[in-house]
């Protein structure tokens, strides 16, 4: 009982745990609500998608989770319409990358295969990270 | 003109927003949209009803509104291609749809927006 009331006590740990679920639960119901005008999403769309969420940092933003027409699964981090990063994420883990930084666009394509790509990480924390 | 969802999103406080995805060409090379200058808002709904509803076989739920200046000051044509009546066709699109995203990105932040449809007895 001591030991759960100091896990009680320390709420970051619980946040990052929620962070987690939350973020499965959003995948999850993106991939349910999908348009059948969609191309349905594949297990391994649905893998790679998890496994995306997985290497995003915990004390990032959740991203709001959505289906393309064409199966793949959409992740994005807005903050304003000048700050916004859109990621679009296949089976081959092939990922498309877009993001105005305060108006400057950027992107580019790179391979999930496990760790976050360098040049998505890059706007990630710029645009998903809050600043302390 | 909307009839999936997934073009937008609504935050707990009802408001829209548009999304990128929502001004990209998926399964062709263009971008089809109507021009509806000097049209009445119950006239482009009703547009919507009968040119792209009934080809879906889902309702119009919402529109994305922005002039044609914000499309050419990104590189894209607007190429009228009827019938039906003020269609056309936005293009030409980079191949690479991270490059496309971007650009949608682009022409949401100079102002286009989203509208939600109103509800039945609310216009």
């Amino acid at each position: 009982l001591e030991n759960f009331s100091s896990w009680l006590e320390r709420p970051n740990s619980v946040t990052i745990d929620e962070a987690a679920s939350d973020r499965l639960t959003a995948l999850i119901r993106a991939v349910s609500t999908a348009s059948d005008e969609a191309r349905p999403v594949s297990s391994g769309t649905f893998q790679i998608g998890r496994e995306f969420l997985e290497a995003v940092p915990p004390t990032a933003r959740n991203p709001e989770v959505s289906i393309h027409p064409d199966g793949d699964v959409e992740f994005e981090w807005f903050l304003r319409a000048d700050r916004v990063l859109t990621i679009s994420l296949s089976s081959t883990g092939e990922t498309h990358y877009a993001a105005l930084i305060d108006g400057r666009p950027i992107s580019g394509r790179d391979v999930f295969a496990g760790t976050i790509p360098a040049g998505v990480a890059d706007v990630l924390a710029q645009v998903a990270i809050p600043t302390p | 003109l909307f009839s999936r969802g997934t073009e937008f999103s609504v935050a707990d406080d009802g408001q829209a927003r548009l999304k990128a995805a929502g001004l990209i060409p998926f399964k062709y090379v263009e971008l089809s949209v109507y021009r509806t200058v000097s049209l009445s808002e119950s006239l482009i709904w009703k547009m919507g009803d009968v040119f792209v509803a009934a080809l879906r076989k889902r309702p119009v739920v919402a529109r994305a509104k922005f002039p044609a200046s914000l499309i050419t000051s990104r590189g894209l044509q607007v190429r009228p291609q009827e019938p039906p009546p003020r269609h056309a066709d936005l293009l030409p699109w980079p191949t690479e749809k991270h490059a496309q995203l971007s650009i949608a990105q682009q022409i949401i932040e100079s102002g286009a927006t989203i509208e939600l449809r109103p509800k039945e007895g609310t216009r």
